[in-house]
């Protein structure tokens, strides 16, 4: 195989459940040996298209080839050469943490020597070799993540898709997720990852594609895509609302001479939130945001000009916010 | 090779289960028993044991001993009837119209002067209670009946039943009944796994490996089969076991085991293939097990059935499987007589699960 040819290629992959078009013509590669992320909000369609490059769903129009092989034409070859962590742990509860790992070895073609040297590195990647006899569903939350990994790992993939594997977790598990991917694509293993969460992108990936409403906005380095939001700044406004119109907010920050974009977030239930706003020049439109918020109730505690992140990116492509 | 490894995983889980295995093992041994035994008494006062007997001696001695029998038969254990040859006794107690048959041979009185008496017993093994309560009867009149008119010890010899009879207890009905019933539920259950593995997500994880639908598919059907096959055979062996259920000749056991696991589990794979959710899935099951038991005869001996319901219980798979079964069991055919009931649950499997499998994959495979 070529070693220079991506080892994911995207042409044009489109799906659509009767009128809606979930994935709107996508075209991209993932060159070997990077980790590449998907970043997009909920519903952008980063699970559709994993499924299609996991030949789980058939594309509406469009192809791609993984490691060669057509994921129309060559399904059973994709799938060999691809793991996938899926969304939610999706291992046998009544199973034992060695049975699982036996039982999806095998699925994978495993056998005999080598399904029970490929059953011990998955125990021991996942850290659960004292646990090997344990019933899946006692184990810890952390414990079914790493043994989900592990599980995708067993045939030795040579890309690794991974679909928003930190969602709903403990901050240390995650951060133990984070590592782990670093560590698999150190020992060469190319990686797939899809996120809603910018910091992660921004943490693992060589390249990032940003996809909203099923069409891929931008790709490209995380300095590359900074360098898209070109002269913008942007400021981060950290709020205390009391009570203030927070819908109305966007409509009265954007009617300030020079601002591009406007998000506001709430963080919780307490009231506060952040906000975030595009201008061509920040320093400028400050004095104004500032006192449009408080003439509107809120009170403004912090306030920073940020260095361009992908929110921002984000955030200037589509004048919204990732976590809208 | 991998739809035998999701067989495997599947028939352990299932056997691991201990709420699982309540339901295929404990819960029809129990009914079977407690049913069994609201249908013939033997849990309240016990009936008399009715009792062909038979003097093919005739002379004093062997008129002696009929007579201490009618003395045991009037504190009420054993209900005689006196019949001429031992050849009809047999006959009569082979077809289950008597729990045994007593026979005082030719040349009873000869053998009481010198050496020993014989009088013969045959008694059905599988009716254990029916068994005991003659040999007690028999032993008890020969005790006395000894002493009376040799004053020697001429032992009575009870040899061992020249044929096994047939069952006419309420077991060779029930325990099939129940087998039967309970292998419903279960397979039902059993079929609806690849829902639940479609909600846990292992079935999306399963069609990620490099494993077609096919194979998938028939591992999952065969884990049902092999479940239910199980199932039967242990039920077998222990209403064999525990309640002496005469089950009959093993090849006629093993076609009809195998043919009633074969529709039930292509039936369950057809509740599943139109249903959305576990949870619809699970109330047709229920329905359709109930029905079928009620309708295929699983709680009332379906003889009893009125005529216009003849029909309909025949729509049941319920029905075929406890014709074929009680063939066996209580009226002592061989495996030849169950042919037609196996070859119509076998049909029933092609039936359904040619539905199962055209369907399946599209409510799948997306
Ligand atoms: N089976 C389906 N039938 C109909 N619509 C679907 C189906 N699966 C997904 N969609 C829709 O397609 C769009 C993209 O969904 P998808 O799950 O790919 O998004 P996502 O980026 O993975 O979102 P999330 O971050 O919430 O996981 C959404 O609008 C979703 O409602
Ligand atoms: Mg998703």
């Amino acid at each position: 195989m070529d070693a220079t040819r991506p080892i994911i290629e995207v042409n044009s992959l489109r799906k659509t459940y009767g009128d809606l078009e979930a994935v709107k013509g996508v075209s991209f590669a993932v060159r070997q040996g990077e980790i590449f992320s998907l970043l997009g909000p909920n519903g952008a369609g980063k699970t559709t298209t994993i499924s299609m490059l996991s030949c789980l769903l058939a594309p509406t129009a469009g192809n791609a080839t993984v490691a060669g092989h057509s994921v129309r034409e060559q399904p059973l070859k994709v799938k060999e050469s691809i793991g996938v962590v899926p969304q939610d742990v999706a291992l046998y509860g009544e199973m034992s943490a060695q049975e699982n790992l036996v039982f999806w070895g095998r699925m994978y073609g495993l056998s005999g020597a080598r399904l029970k040297e490929r059953v011990a590195f998955g125990l021991s990647f996942a850290g659960l070799e004292d646990r090997a006899r344990g019933k899946v569903s006692a184990f810890s939350g952390g414990m079914k993540r790493r043994l989900n990994i592990a599980a995708s790992l067993l045939h030795e993939p040579r890309v690794l898709y991974m679909d928003e594997p930190t969602v709903g977790i403990d901050p240390q598990t995650r951060r133990r997720i984070l590592d782990t991917v670093k560590e698999l694509n150190a020992a060469g293993l190319t990686v797939l990852y899809t996120t809603h969460y910018m910091e992660e992108a921004e943490e693992l990936s060589h390249r990032i594609g940003i996809v909203d409403h099923g069409e891929l906005i931008a790709l490209g380095t995380r300095e590359e895509l900074a360098r898209t939001v070109g002269e913008t700044d942007v400021l981060r406004l950290e709020v205390s609302f009391n009570g203030a119109d927070r819908e109305g907010l966007p409509a009265l920050l954007r009617g300030i001479d020079g601002v591009t974009a406007v998000t506001v977030n709430a963080t919780d239930g307490s009231g506060d939130g952040g906000v975030l706003i595009a201008a061509s020049d920040g320093e400028a439109v400050l004095p104004a945001a500032v006192m449009a918020l408080s003439r509107a109730g809120a009170h403004v505690r912090r306030l920073e000009l940020q260095e361009p992140n992908l929110e921002a990116v984000f955030l200037h492509l589509t004048g919204r916010g990732l976590r809208e | 090779m991998r739809a035998l490894h999701i067989a495997f995983k599947d028939t352990l889980t299932r056997f691991r289960d201990r709420n699982g295995l309540l339901l295929m093992f404990a819960a029809p041994l129990v009914l079977a028993a407690v049913i069994g035994a609201a249908f013939s008494g033997i849990s309240r006062q016990p009936v008399d044991v009715p009792t062909a007997l038979v003097d093919e001696d005739r002379s004093p001695a062997s008129a002696a001993f009929v007579e201490g029998l009618r003395n045991v038969e009037a504190s009420g254990l054993i209900a005689i009837t006196e019949l001429t040859s031992a050849a009809e006794a047999r006959e009569a107690a082979r077809l289950g119209e008597y729990r045994g048959a007593v026979i005082i041979p030719a040349g009873f009185v000869a053998a009481a002067g010198g050496g020993a008496a014989q009088v013969e017993i045959y008694t059905d093994p599988t009716s254990v209670v029916g068994s005991a309560v003659i040999s007690e009867a028999v032993s008890r009149v020969a005790a006395g009946f000894n002493a009376r008119i040799t004053g020697a010890a001429a032992p009575v010899e009870a040899p061992a039943p020249a044929n096994p009879f047939t069952d006419g207890s309420p077991l060779a009905y029930f325990a099939p009944s129940m087998a039967v019933l309970f292998l419903m539920f279960t397979l039902f259950d059993a079929a609806s796994s690849i829902l639940e593995e479609e909600r846990q997500g292992t079935l999306a994880r399963m069609l990620i490996t490099p494993t077609s639908f096919a194979p998938l598919l028939t591992g999952k059907l065969l884990g049902v089969f092999a479940t239910g096959a199980l199932q039967l055979t242990v039920l077998i062996v222990a209403t064999r076991l525990i309640y002496g259920v005469q089950w009959g000749p093993f090849p006629g056991v093993a076609l009809m085991v195998v043919s009633v696991a074969l529709a039930a589990a292509a039936l369950g794979a057809c509740i599943v293939a139109f249903s959305r959710t576990e949870q619809q899935a699970g109330i047709a099951s229920a329905a359709i097990a109930m029905l079928f038991g009620i309708l295929g005869g699983s709680f009332f001996n379906m003889a009893a059935f009125p005529s216009w319901l003849q029909p309909l219980s025949k729509l049941t798979l319920n029905r075929w499987a406890l014709d074929g079964f009680t063939d066996l069991t209580q009226r002592g055919l061989s495996t030849a007589a169950v042919l037609p009931e196996a070859g119509v649950l076998l049909g029933a499997a092609l039936l359904f699960g040619a539905i199962a499998v055209l369907r399946l994959p599209r409510r799948f495979v997306r």
